[in-house]
């Protein structure tokens, strides 16, 4: 491999929570395979369906009532960029999951314009996973999926569903948009999880 | 559904650096030595690619700045603040470095004479590079087809080529109209303002001359551009258009 | 940023098939229209890379990469 002289690309020093074959980057790349859906808020609601009982919805206001934490993390993607220290406002999906009972073990996240992603239920619960709403203070920019998306920063950021607006709930597992073109069906990034068959 | 999985072949080649040179203070030219080029066709780009010493890779696509005739390959490259390729490119690539590429690649986006006339080029900011390619063949080459030019760039001193151009306007079958759209002297006389369907259509052709139309530029700019002329009657077959990414201009 | 068209693939393309493919004709599954594959408009900042018909945004392509094994899709294509 001929090495580009003078050339280090848009990167900092590794650190430990960096996961292996990442490159720690300081601004926030936009990520899209389609065009940025605009929503108005009063046609937005989160709903929850597929193995409920009946399937449940919030509204954005309703959503706006719910408690919003504010917290930092690190997000993956699996382009090979880490950021590390995001700071989003969102509520737990524990919050929307404890109103819904279920026997299903796995979500298909659907998103508007059509994107989907698919996580285990388990992953979605114990206060890992949000929908958020604010990004380092200010309501989330539609180009990084706004009004709300979804937010699993322990997966790879393609699980983090951009414009999400629900979620399927699933005895059986079944690959999302992406999952279904090749990319691993769970996507650890610690475990380099990002084809599949790794 | 088809679905082909493929291995990728090997095509990187690498170039000698030359000379680089500003055409304005963000953007330079970069002129390449390339040996066993095997010629290209104007409008065409290549995919250049940089390797850090960890082995982190990345790509993107520059156009070809120079036409087939010349005898140097050069591309021309403009410097975005938050960018990771273009002000490595402008900043810091030298002469005697080695730059790898791939290419020329790209044949909708391509200009020859016998694909009639007249031809209109519509340009925003670094996107009349490629038109530039265009414009050096055609002369080259002695072609008959009348061209009209548009131009976009945000003040005289951002304008890319700006020589040449003027140059290039005394040719008889070359007709080069410029807009600024932040500052313009005020002894400008050219245009002032983005472009829209009326600046279009008084810089390019009526549309019953059935014209060939080239446009290149942002993203914004390029829709912008395709859909005045449409409006204006222009034949959406008879357009082309590449598109550079970003916004703006 | 913006989306780019289909002369941005214009360089994995021709590597994988080896042959020019920004002139290759399409029709749109979704809508009919034809084209050819340079006026697509391509989505390149995901993990992979999505070309999508100009008028109706239908999914025309799609190009995986990973362990430097490529997978094209085509579900929009004839
Ligand atoms: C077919 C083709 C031909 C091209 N030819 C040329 C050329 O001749 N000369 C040239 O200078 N560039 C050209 N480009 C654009 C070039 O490929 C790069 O996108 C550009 O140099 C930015 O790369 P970067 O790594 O510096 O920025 P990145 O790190 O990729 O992006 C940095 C920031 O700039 C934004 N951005 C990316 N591209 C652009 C853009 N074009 N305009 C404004 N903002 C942008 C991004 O959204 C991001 O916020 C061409 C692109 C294509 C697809
Ligand atoms: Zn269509």
């Amino acid at each position: 491999m001929a090495v580009t002289r003078g050339f280090v690309g848009r990167r900092t020093a590794d650190s430990s929570r960096v996961p292996p074959g990442q490159y720690v980057t300081r601004d926030f790349p936009v990520l899209s395979a389609g065009p940025t859906p605009y929503t108005p808020l009063d046609a937005w609601d989160f709903t929850i369906r597929g193995g409920v009982d009946r399937p449940v919805s919030w509204s954005w206001t309703e959503f706006q009532a719910l408690p919003h934490e504010k917290f930092t993390v690190d997000i993956h993607c699996v382009t090979k960029w880490t950021k590390l220290d995001m700071a989003w406002s969102g509520v737990s999906l524990d919050t929307f999951l404890d109103a819904t009972p279920t026997q299903a073990a796995y979500a298909l996240a659907f998103s508007d314009g059509g994107y989907t992603t698919n996580i285990p239920l388990a992953d979605l619960r114990g206060g890992r996973a949000w929908v958020v709403d604010e990004y380092d203070g200010r309501p989330l920019d539609p180009e990084h999926g706004g009004p709300a998306r979804l937010l699993v920063p322990h997966l790879y950021f393609w699980k983090s569903a951009k414009w999400i607006r629900g979620l399927d709930l699933r005895a059986a597992d079944q690959p999302g948009f992406w999952e279904m073109f090749g990319y691993h069906n769970y996507g650890d990034p610690w475990k380099e999880q990002r084809y599949y068959g790794d | 559904m088809e679905r082909a999985a493929l291995l990728r072949r090997l095509t990187w080649q690498t170039g000698t650096v030359i000379s680089t040179t500003f055409e304005t203070p963000r953007v330079k030219t970069i002129t390449l030595a390339v040996p066993d080029w095997r010629g290209h066709r104007a409008g065409q780009h290549l995919d250049v690619r940089l390797t850090a010493p960890d082995g982190y890779q990345t790509e993107r696509s520059y156009s070809i700045a120079t036409a087939p005739t010349d005898e140097y390959l050069s591309l021309t490259v403009e410097r975005l603040d938050d960018g990771e390729v273009s002000p490595y490119l402008v900043d810091e690539l030298r002469a005697g470095d080695e730059l790898e590429f791939r290419g020329p690649v790209g044949g909708h986006f391509v200009w020859d004479n016998d694909f009639g006339g007249p031809l209109f080029l519509v340009a925003g900011g670094s996107g009349l590079v490629p038109l530039r390619s265009m414009l050096r063949y055609h002369r080259a080459i002695g072609s008959r087809v009348p061209v009209r030019v548009l131009c976009s760039a945000r003040s005289l001193e951002l304008l890319i080529y700006r020589e040449e151009l003027m140059e290039m306007a005394t040719y008889d079958l070359v007709d080069v109209s410029i807009t600024l759209t932040r500052e313009a002297p005020s002894s400008w006389r050219g245009y002032r303002g983005r472009i829209d369907p009326m600046l279009l259509s008084m810089a390019g052709w009526a549309a019953d001359q059935m014209p060939l139309t080239y446009i290149c530029g942002p993203t914004a700019f390029v829709e912008t551009a395709a859909a005045g002329l449409v409006a204006l009657g222009y034949d959406a077959a008879r357009i082309r258009t590449e598109r550079f990414g970003g916004t703006g201009v | 940023m913006g989306p780019l068209d289909g002369n941005a693939m214009a360089g994995v393309m021709h590597d994988l098939l080896a042959r020019d493919m920004t002139t290759m004709g399409y029709k749109c599954a979704g809508c009919g229209r034809s084209g050819v594959m340079a006026e697509m408009v391509v989505y390149m900042s995901g993990p992979g890379t999505v070309g999508r018909c100009r008028d109706c945004d239908t999914i025309l392509l799609m190009l995986t990469e990973g362990h430097g094994m490529y997978c094209v899709d085509l579900p929009g294509m004839p």
